[in-house]
């Protein structure tokens, strides 16, 4: 009997784990969820009391880099119970995915354009159109001139269809400019005049990169890449695109068309091909990492070394000069205006701090964690620099960092200056999730720490402003989400094979009408049959 | 009749031997019962796919997974759990119940239960099947076929036992087993009981780790969308085969670049290992050895750096350079970015970074032929060459046709070194399953698990029948399988 008992114990055991295994990969789906319903005209906001749990990628400082200081400030100064979830950087969006899927939702979560779409297609983000319009921020002046394009850009289809705005970004979403060395024009008696603040045209800019190719005995651009894996597309290679999409967009009638099969994009694969044959193009470019192609632009080695790179603007256009110099090469470089068929450079959609209908007080957090991001005082600072006393502060006191300690900075009180950066104590702190350069509002004051901007990083993040326009994001539909990896895969392959000339431009047309034309009309049809 | 433990012969009707006091246990203790196993498992897998299935549109069609009241399907899961187990456990006769009751539940959930059908996130349509297959357009589906045979298979595989057409008898009196083999297995696991905890923690871990992902394996029959997934039927696997623009072209590669690969490699080795035997001086072979293993040590993303840095396409390049300076080519070539030169560029990474590493096993083996069969034929006037071609490949035959064998198993695993050497202009010739899964997961906001799941079981399923292949092959080999 004893054995019997054992035996059934051991057999109702496993079951049971068994069972639990099952029932835990189950998914719940409970029809009477939130709607969603961005509708809180008639509430009053109250702050919240209960803690916040907040996602975040590592774009916030991260805990190795003071980040507990950082959210211990932040609640000082916000009155919030705040609770940050950080996933590893590399599987963020796995994490949000599971985080979605297990009903272990944040109230508050990061996501870039991509993510931000699908997730609002699918019913999962609190709508912030009516908290954003009542909002102080909106009424206060002090956003910049271009914060409107912004806004609009991230009005995106909701569960039912209607574009409403579901995420806020504190900051611009930033794009790469073209940037030329200077060393290299001059060694090609190209007239500076003719290229800086002036707006060339195709044909001469062509033309020079052409002179410069001949002069050097190799390759002008490298890039990360003929075509980049994530939107804007086309944006390392701008002059070679110009207008052209590669992906499906709306035109001016208000139809989704597909930005690959058009004229524009049959233009730009022959410039992408001439490129190469000419000698302009580097052809390892294909597949070639960002950061290989960045350090051809710093090679000292005369026979890799590349003359003109498009790259991100603001910051990197002193990170750019400051690693010449590192070099010792000539670091004068002059960012060029869009050449005259691309019109203007294209900014990303900046990532969106979401709330999750599973939030509590929606409108509360929206008021009280959102909008303070950028509310022009301390919090902004915070955002924009850190927690003070680690990452910066404003005593007097002399400061150095770790392996110059010969070189100590002394301030006096009031002054603002950063602090060395915890996680590296050989550098600098110098920003935290908001570029300075790049936030959609002033400061009501001045900002403290823009004497510790450098001037071209700043001359160059305004100008680029006003040079750009921003990406529009793709709508998801449940068509296009099953086909389009497939797609692009066809559509980067016809640009890769096109540009090395394995193909011409009509072959590669065909071969990707042939691969793909089908899932494309679907996609169309699902796109343009959307509410 | 005898004692079980001591062989004693025992009186009629006695209970305990009265020699060593072991409990006397009359019940047959017969083979594991393979054939009601495959048939339960069978049953398993019917569950999965569609009972019921409309004709024209694949994705409406209804199995346990959309069954209304989910615990049910979950007790049909245990009931054939239990049955397995107790088939384990030899108790064949006991196994039949839980299968009858597995068999009950499917009856039930045919004709009382309601199932879904998905109409938007949160929102379902509830149909009985029995209404359904009325309706015009709807007929039974391979779910309930699949299912009734696994029931019938099981049942049937209680009275065949297949397992003793293949036992061998060891030739040794049974006396001197009956501790070890006659024994209960509850018996023998509280004999051992210290051995069974320490391997505990391994089991848990196997068991958390190996087989609880498994169960994600039902999302190969849904449609993925957060927070819901839906039951799709076989839909993904008919996409799969039949629209898919690349499945078939990464299978093709996978098994191409896998096979001529794995030739090259042990080829390589094999030659290596001869060269390296030939060496007299201790001294150059071990530095020599030591040269050849290095690569082993050295990431993929490494080893693609460093040959992307000598094949670059540039004239610059440490290749391109030497090639157009002697002539021999006029323009630069693209190894890496050209579909003509990718696969060759490859095999070079590849055997260059594995082979030294493979000769370990050979090496062993050179090492371990007599030398006296050397010493013999050289009396008989036999040269390098000839005692190379009549002794030492005889004696490393065997040991090339296993390392064959254990690699064959594991041809479809190939990623790594695919996905840091291919780029957008080979994917013809360079994508291969695992990349391929990788892409469809990762490169877009909108994954579809489901899919990437389903490609994924059918790579499971072609490594599946290749070890379970090469599992018999090997036991014809060298007289013992893999597994």
């Amino acid at each position: 009997m004893k054995k019997t008992v054992k035996k059934l114990a051991a057999v109702g055991l496993t079951l049971t784990s068994v069972m639990s295994l099952v029932a835990c990969g189950n998914n719940n789906n409970d029809p009477g969820s939130d709607n969603g319903d961005g509708n809180n005209g008639s509430k009053e906001v109250t702050k919240p009391t209960d803690e916040i749990e907040i996602m975040v990628d590592n774009t916030v400082v991260t805990e190795a880099n003071g980040g507990e200081a950082f959210y211990k400030y932040l609640q000082e100064l916000t009155g919030l119970k705040l609770k940050f979830i950080r996933p590893d950087h590399n599987g963020y969006y796995d994490a949000v995915a599971s985080a979605f899927a297990s009903d272990a939702q944040p109230d508050v979560v990061l996501l870039s354009s991509d993510y931000y779409a699908l997730y609002a297609s699918n019913g999962f983000l609190w709508n912030m159109t009516d908290a954003w319009e009542n909002s102080e921020l909106k009424k206060s002046g002090r956003l910049i001139a271009t914060a409107d394009n912004i806004f609009n850009s991230l009005k995106v289809n909701g569960e039912d269809g209607t574009k409403a705005m579901y995420g806020f970004s504190p900051y611009r979403g930033n794009g790469c400019c073209t940037f030329i060395k200077q060393s290299w024009l001059e060694a090609s008696d190209i007239d500076l005049t003719k290229v800086q603040g002036v707006t060339m045209d195709w044909n001469t800019y062509y033309g020079y990169l052409k002179q410069m190719a001949a002069d050097k005995g190799h390759y002008v651009i490298s890039a990360p890449d003929f075509i980049s894996m994530e939107a804007p597309y086309t944006n390392y290679l701008p002059e070679f695109y110009q207008k052209a999409e590669f992906t499906f967009y709306q035109n001016a009638s208000g139809q989704f068309v597909d930005g690959f099969s058009e004229k524009a994009m049959q233009d730009a694969l022959q410039r992408l091909q001439d490129g190469v044959k000419d000698g302009v193009l580097d052809k390892a470019s294909l597949g070639q990492k960002t950061s290989d192609a960045r350090n051809k632009f710093f090679s000292t080695d005369a026979s890799s070394e590349s003359g003109v790179f498009t790259y991100w603007a603001g910051t990197w256009a002193n990170t750019l000069k400051q690693n010449l110099d590192s070099k010792s090469m000539d670091s004068r470089l002059i960012a060029i205006n869009p050449i005259k068929e691309l019109g203007t450079y294209v900014e990303r959609l900046a990532p969106a701090w979401c709330i999750t209908n599973d939030a509590k007080n929606p409108e509360g957090i929206f008021k009280y964690f959102i909008e303070t991001m950028l509310d022009g005082g301390d919090i902004q600072t915070a955002w924009e620099y850190g927690a003070k006393g680690t990452h910066w502060d404003d005593k007097a006191e002399s400061v150095t960092i770790a392996k110059k300690e010969d070189d100590v900075k002394t301030y006096k009180d009031g002054e603002f200056h950063f602090l060395p950066s915890p996680e590296k104590p050989d550098t600098w702190m110098s920003k935290n999730h908001i570029d300075p350069i790049l936030a959609l509002a002033k400061f009501k004051t001045t900002d403290p720490g823009q004497d510790k901007m450098t001037q071209i990083a700043l001359e160059n993040g305004e100008w680029f402003a006003t040079v750009s326009k921003v990406a529009t994001p793709l709508p998801m539909t449940e068509v296009l989400g099953l086909n389009i990896t497939d797609i692009n895969t066809a559509r980067q392959e016809v640009i890769s094979k096109v540009t090395l000339g394995e193909w011409t431009v009509e072959e590669g047309m065909n071969q990707y009408k042939s691969k793909v034309g089908k899932n494309v009309e679907e996609c169309l049809k699902s796109l343009n049959s959307q509410k | 009749m005898q004692c079980k433990s001591c062989n004693t012969e025992l009186p009629k009707g006695a209970k305990v031997c009265p020699k060593c006091g072991e409990m006397v246990d009359d019940k047959h203790s017969g083979n594991l019962k393979v054939i009601a196993v495959i048939g339960l498992v069978i049953a398993l897998v019917g569950g999965l796919l569609p009972f019921v299935q409309n004709t024209d549109e694949i994705t409406d069609a209804y199995s346990f997974m959309s069954i209304d009241m989910p615990v049910l399907w979950y007790i049909q899961i245990v009931v054939i759990v239990a049955a397995i187990l107790l088939l384990v456990a030899r108790r064949d006769m006991l196994s039949i119940i839980p299968t009858a009751i597995s068999a009950i539940i499917f009856i039930v959930a045919f004709v009382a239960m309601d199932f879904r059908l998905y109409s938007s996130r949160n929102s379902y349509d509830v149909f009985k099947l029995t209404d359904l297959l009325s309706k015009p357009g709807y007929t039974i589906g391979v779910g309930t076929y699949i299912f009734v045979l696994g029931i019938i298979v099981a049942i049937a595989g209680c009275f065949i036992d297949i397992m003793k057409y293949f036992k061998k008898d060891l030739g040794v009196d049974k006396r001197f087993l009956s501790n070890s083999i006659n024994q209960s297995i509850w018996k023998k696991m509280y004999y051992y009981r210290g051995f069974y905890l320490m391997f505990l923690p391994v089991l848990i871990m196997v068991l958390l780790f190996n087989y609880w992902p498994m169960l994600g394996c039902r999302y190969a029959f849904t449609k993925y969308v957060i927070k819901g997934p839906y039951y799709a039927g076989l839909y993904h696997f008919n996409q799969m085969f039949t629209n898919d623009i690349y499945f078939w072209q990464a299978f093709k590669n996978t098994l191409i670049l896998s096979i001529i690969k794995l030739i090259l490699n042990t080829g390589a080795a094999v030659i290596i290992s001869l060269l390296l035997n030939e060496i007299v001086s201790l001294g150059f072979k071990k530095a020599v050895q030591t040269i050849v293993y290095l690569p082993h040590f050295m990431s993929w993303v490494v080893v693609a750096s460093v040959f992307k840095m000598i094949l670059d396409p540039n004239p610059t390049g440490v290749v391109n350079s030497i090639l157009l300076d002697w002539h021999l080519v006029d323009e630069p070539i693209f190894f890496l970015g050209s579909e003509q030169y990718w696969r060759g560029t490859f095999y070079v990474m590849n055997v260059w970074k594995d082979t030294g590493w493979g000769t370990i096993l050979f090496l062993a083996t050179l090492s371990g032929i007599s030398p006296d069969l050397y010493e013999a034929a050289q009396i008989d006037g036999a040269n390098r060459w000839k005692r190379l071609i009549y002794i030492t490949l005889p004696a490393l035959a065997n040991t090339i046709i296993t390392v064959f064998i254990l690699n064959l198993a594991k041809v479809m695993n190939l990623f790594e070194s695919v996905f840091v050497t291919m780029n957008n202009a080979v994917l013809n010739v360079a994508q291969v399953l695992q990349t391929y899964i990788y892409n469809k997961t990762f490169s877009s906001g909108n994954s579809d698990y489901g899919y990437s799941t389903a490609v994924g079981l059918f790579k499971s399923f072609v490594g599946m029948i290749l070890v379970l292949g090469c599992n018999y092959a090997s036991k014809k080999v060298r007289g013992r399988g893999i597994v």
